[in-house]
């Protein structure tokens, strides 16, 4: 599998998931570069039990909540500069997803996850698949969810 | 009240169409910097133990000469700590190789963080035996740097022993409070893992 083909199609789902748990856009650059490396690493183990689509979400999901920006990898790798910056840009557009991730990113890890695999339009299966639990669960804790979400917005 | 809730998530689910927008109409990171990048930095991690091993090679035997030769310890202490550096090392490079194992497993969100939580109850239970080791080297090499000194002035003796004291003890306290940091943030990913847990072991 090439993976440069596989980084371009998919860089979008990656880059949403280290949005949503980054705090700016270096925090951002820095766990997309963590992501990729990790794929890379992974890439030889990937057996195509689930789809790729779900391999990467996982992959993703795993490294953003595990990531550690003080520590990361002991050997200092070099920075990859990217070309988005939604933490700073001021059109309209992106104060809509500014306060997506505002809102997104004050829900537990778990919550913000199962959040993030809805909004992508994955099924419940697709969803419990990733987090490790059943759709009928996916149900009941989106419910919870959309509560948290309503306190908020109160 | 639903008409509340459903608004929420339609809100959402517009910003969410406007993020997926913006993401298709901007490069991210361009095929170039990728192909740089990527390049550069996997012969890093290609190398990565190559280069770990290296300098456990390089700790276990030039501090314990530069201790003997130069700074004229006793030889017990030169291999004592040749012996703590080799543990020290072992320890390195095994928590590396369990967390890159850890970082690119293809496994759902509920049994990663229980590995990571297997993984970091093994790591404290082994950094109490090492912060002890640690503090017997340390009050060795004291005893060691006494030694050389006895000849010096009784202010050269008290100065360098306050400077060592008030040195190991920030040292202490930034490392102690970097783990106490990094164990609550995991706790709380844990936490959040049990309330999905219940949820499981209720559905059996």
């Amino acid at each position: 599998m090439d993976f440069d083909k596989m980084v371009l199609t998919y860089k979008s789902t990656i880059y949403q998931v280290c949005y949503m748990f980054a705090k700016d856009n270096d925090e951002a650059a820095d766990l997309f570069q963590e992501v990729l490396i990790n794929l890379w690493q992974g890439l030889s183990s990937f057996k195509g039990q689930s789809s790729l689509k779900t391999w990467i979400w996982r992959i993703s999901l795993n490294t953003c909540i595990s990531f550690d920006r003080k520590k990361k990898r002991g050997i200092q790798t070099q920075p990859l500069e990217m070309d988005i910056d939604l933490f700073n840009d001021t059109d309209a557009e992106t104060v809509q997803v500014k306060m997506l991730h505002d809102r997104i990113s004050k829900l537990g890890v778990m919550d913000r996850a199962i959040v993030m695999l809805w909004l992508e339009n994955l099924s419940y299966d697709e969803i419990g698949a990733i987090v490790g639990i059943t759709a009928k669960n996916v149900s009941v804790k989106l419910v919870r969810i959309r509560e948290q979400l309503k306190k908020m917005s109160n | 009240m639903e008409n509340l809730e459903n608004s929420i998530l339609d809100e959402l689910r517009q910003q969410n169409e406007l993020l997926k927008q913006k993401l298709e109409d901007q490069v991210i990171v361009s095929r170039l910097k990728l192909e740089k990048v990527r390049e550069h930095n996997l012969t890093i991690i290609l190398n990565d133990d190559k280069f770990l091993f290296a300098l456990a090679i390089f700790a276990i035997i030039v501090p314990p000469l530069q201790f003997y030769f130069v700074l004229n310890t006793t030889i017990y202490f030169a291999i004592a700590t040749a012996l703590f550096m080799a543990y020290s090392f072992f320890r390195l490079i095994r928590r590396h190789r369990l967390m890159k194992t850890l970082r690119n497993m293809d496994t759902d969100l509920i049994s990663y963080v229980d590995k990571l939580k297997l993984a970091m109850r093994k790591e404290y239970t082994m950094r109490n035996p090492e912060i002890i080791l640690l503090t017997l080297w340390l009050i060795w090499l004291g005893i060691e740097i006494y030694m050389q000194t006895t000849d010096q002035p009784m202010e050269y003796i008290i100065g360098l022993s306050v400077g060592c004291l008030v040195g190991g003890l920030i040292g202490a306290a930034f490392g102690f409070s970097y783990l106490k940091r990094a164990r609550n943030r995991l706790q709380t990913i844990i936490d959040q893992v049990e309330e999905y847990r219940e949820l499981v072991e209720n559905d059996k």
